[in-house]
């Protein structure tokens, strides 16, 4: 277990300098920089020259690799220019309003999924057996935006249910906050719910036609227990590395979905930055991103020991 | 007269796929009583194992429906149960000891999880009093150091351990009857002779009937008090284990007995089968269904499907040419008229 988390740590370091090299040089590629976006669009060609000299923009592209990350071993990740405040501190404010709705997101994905995917399984070719294929394919194939603005459509516009954007604020009470969250999460959780439900049915199939499942009943257990104790149990691991998956496609999802209902988190933040060529925050917010990925497939693969005792590392 | 445990009277179950009806079980009718050991015999998908789980009604496919007889068990009609209460015969008063053994145990739970779970599902017991019983029953199929195999996850344990774990959960409920589906089939010889051996010392010392499904003569001959031959969904023979070895009547009982080999068989000489194959179940129904593997058959094995007649005290034989007053002598030719 400890060994697993060293060497998982370890090859955190290749996978970390290998996405700050990319996104470094991709950052680089994009036309326009920093500084010509402060100058303006008419602005003095010396202007631009001066203030890119001040940004030490002006060295060649490998000079200034070697001082950003030269820098991020001294913990600093440098400043936003648009925010202007230290990236660090900006992506620690952002990180805990996109888990608000990811996690959330992901947990009723989760729930429904495997609820819808058990019992389509259990009562296959029964209309809510159908009702789940149909799902799913629904499910992974709109597109997020086009369901967010639909349902934008329906709920806000047309029925005037719920807000349209932005996230509330806690001061008009928990409500505030949980309307502005429904919609979001909606969104996001419609499509790994829809890979939940698949996954789960026919991990489910696989496993209510083994020998244990019918030698339980024969053993005269509650067939509530059989299939979700048992059953379930031995269905996991598939549903668990779908969720590690869907973890990090959600997290980093999450730029889609908040842009189109302003959610505060970091995905608003990584489209402005782009938007302005903030150099440090782009490379900081996808670093972050990164990191997430790693530690989520860590924990899941803590999770499949947990459940299989078959595997030990 | 002894009491009987378990009366099956025109038993059938028919598997509804979308090629057509299979009629695993066609009509079976046998009982079983107290203490009993009844073996059944027969090739491979000739419907022993579909008819032992008809028994508890707990058959593998959904496509398979019970669809006439009764089963009594114990004076209860089992059809008529209630879910709950059909739940709680299984296990129970009627325990199930599949055939192979290292899939019969729920793979990501330990040993002591799912023996305590079987106990209280059907005993108010709390778990340390549970355990308790648990590893006095492992103790009991003879398994070494039970503490520690209690406390073990299946994969960790042999083929043969496990079948001991199996049996061992099997009695725990202390059942009247024990259907065993081909228990020592997955086994290698020497587990195999302990294993029945095991079956057997229990079976003395709780008085359980065992109904045993195999395609071993040879367990059959070892533990069996009555032998059942079934044939394609129906039963062909049945007598006392003494009789059948002795004076066996069906052609097809003849061509199993034939089938076994032997110590004394020459080596190198090919061992002797039964011709063909068993027929599609989806086709049978109509006349004798052995009849085109069998050398003595005639028209009226096209035309009619024979009767159950009993041959002699206790042995029964649905054969058209087997009866009180007409014999077929094996091996010699069919002179009745067809």
């Amino acid at each position: 277990m400890i060994r697993l988390i060293w060497k998982r740590l370890l090859q955190l370091i290749p996978t970390v300098l290998i996405v700050l090299s990319v996104t470094f040089v991709i950052t680089r590629i994009i036309p326009g920089n920093p500084a010509s976006v402060l100058a303006g669009p008419e602005a003095d060609p010396r202007l631009i020259a001066e203030l890119e000299a001040k940004m030490g923009l002006d060295k060649s592209i490998p000079e200034q690799f070697l001082i950003y990350v030269s820098d991020i071993f001294k913990g600093d990740f440098g400043t936003s220019l648009n925010y202007n405040e230290p990236v660090f501190q900006l992506i620690l404010s952002r990180i805990p309003k996109t888990l608000m709705i990811t996690f959330t997101g992901l947990i009723v994905a989760l729930i429904l999924g495997t609820l819808l995917g058990t019992v389509s399984a259990l009562r296959q070719n029964s209309w809510i057996d159908h009702f789940c294929t149909v799902f799913s394919l629904l499910g992974a194939s709109l597109p997020v935006f086009w369901i967010g603005i639909m349902s934008i459509f329906l709920f806000s516009v047309k029925l005037g249910w719920l807000p349209t954007m932005g996230m509330g604020s806690i001061q008009n009470g928990l409500w505030d906050i949980l309307s502005h969250m429904l919609l979001p999460c909606l969104c996001l959780s419609l499509a790994p719910m829809a890979t939940f439900a698949r996954t789960t049915r026919s991990s489910m199939l696989d496993t209510v036609n083994n020998d244990y499942i019918r030698a339980l009943r024969a053993r005269g257990l509650k067939e509530r227990k059989v299939i979700w104790k048992h059953a379930f149990k031995n269905a996991l691991p598939p549903i668990i590395s779908v969720l590690g998956v869907q973890l990090g496609i959600c997290f980093s999802g999450a730029i889609l979905t908040e842009n189109i209902f302003s959610w505060p988190g970091m995905g608003t933040m990584i489209s402005t930055a782009i938007n302005t060529r903030d150099y440090a925050l782009i490379q900081g917010a996808i670093l972050t991103l990164a990191v997430v990925n790693v530690a989520v497939s860590l924990i899941m693969d803590i999770i499949y020991m947990l459940i299989n005792p078959k595997i030990k590392i | 007269m002894e009491e009987k445990l378990l009366e099956i009277s025109g038993l059938r179950t028919y598997f509804f796929t979308k090629s057509g009806v299979a009629k695993a079980v066609d009509g079976v009718s046998f009982d079983m009583t107290q203490g009993e050991t009844l073996g059944v015999v027969g090739e491979s998908g000739c419907g022993k194992s579909v008819m032992s789980a008809s028994i508890i009604r707990l058959l593998a496919s959904k496509s398979g429906k019970i669809v006439d007889g009764t089963v009594t068990f114990n004076g209860t009609d089992v059809s008529k149960l209630s879910r709950e209460e059909l739940r709680k015969l299984r296990g129970s008063d009627v325990a199930m000891i599949f055939q192979d053994p290292m899939t019969t145990l729920d793979p990501v739970f330990k040993v002591s999880d799912q023996m305590i779970e079987m106990l209280q599902a059907h005993r108010n017991i709390d778990r340390k009093t549970a355990a308790k019983e648990c590893i006095q029953a492992l103790a009991d199929v003879g398994i070494p150091d039970p503490h520690k195999r209690f406390d073990s996850y299946p994969f960790e344990l042999s083929g043969g351990m496990c079948q001991r774990v199996a049996i061992a959960m099997a009695i725990l409920a202390r059942p009247k009857l024990i259907i065993a589906d081909e228990p020592t089939t997955a086994l290698d010889v020497t587990m195999q002779a302990q294993i029945l051996k095991l079956l057997k010392d229990l079976q003395e010392k709780y008085g359980t009937s065992i109904l045993i499904i195999t395609h071993n003569l040879g367990v059959v001959w070892q533990i069996c008090d009555n032998v059942m031959v079934m044939y394609a969904g129906k039963v062909v023979e049945k007598a006392n284990v003494r009789e059948l070895y002795s004076n066996p009547k069906h052609p097809y009982t003849w061509g199993l007995m034939d089938s076994m080999p032997s110590l004394n068989d020459t080596p190198k000489e090919p061992l002797s089968t039964i011709d063909g194959i068993p027929p599609d179940l989806r086709l049978v129904g109509k006349g004798c269904n052995f009849r085109a593997r069998c050398r003595y058959a005639k028209q009226c094995c096209e035309d009619t499907e024979p009767e159950m007649v009993e041959v002699s005290d206790g042995h029964f034989v649905a054969c058209h040419f087997q009866s009180k007053t007409t014999n077929l002598v094996k091996g010699e030719e069919n002179r009745n008229d067809g």
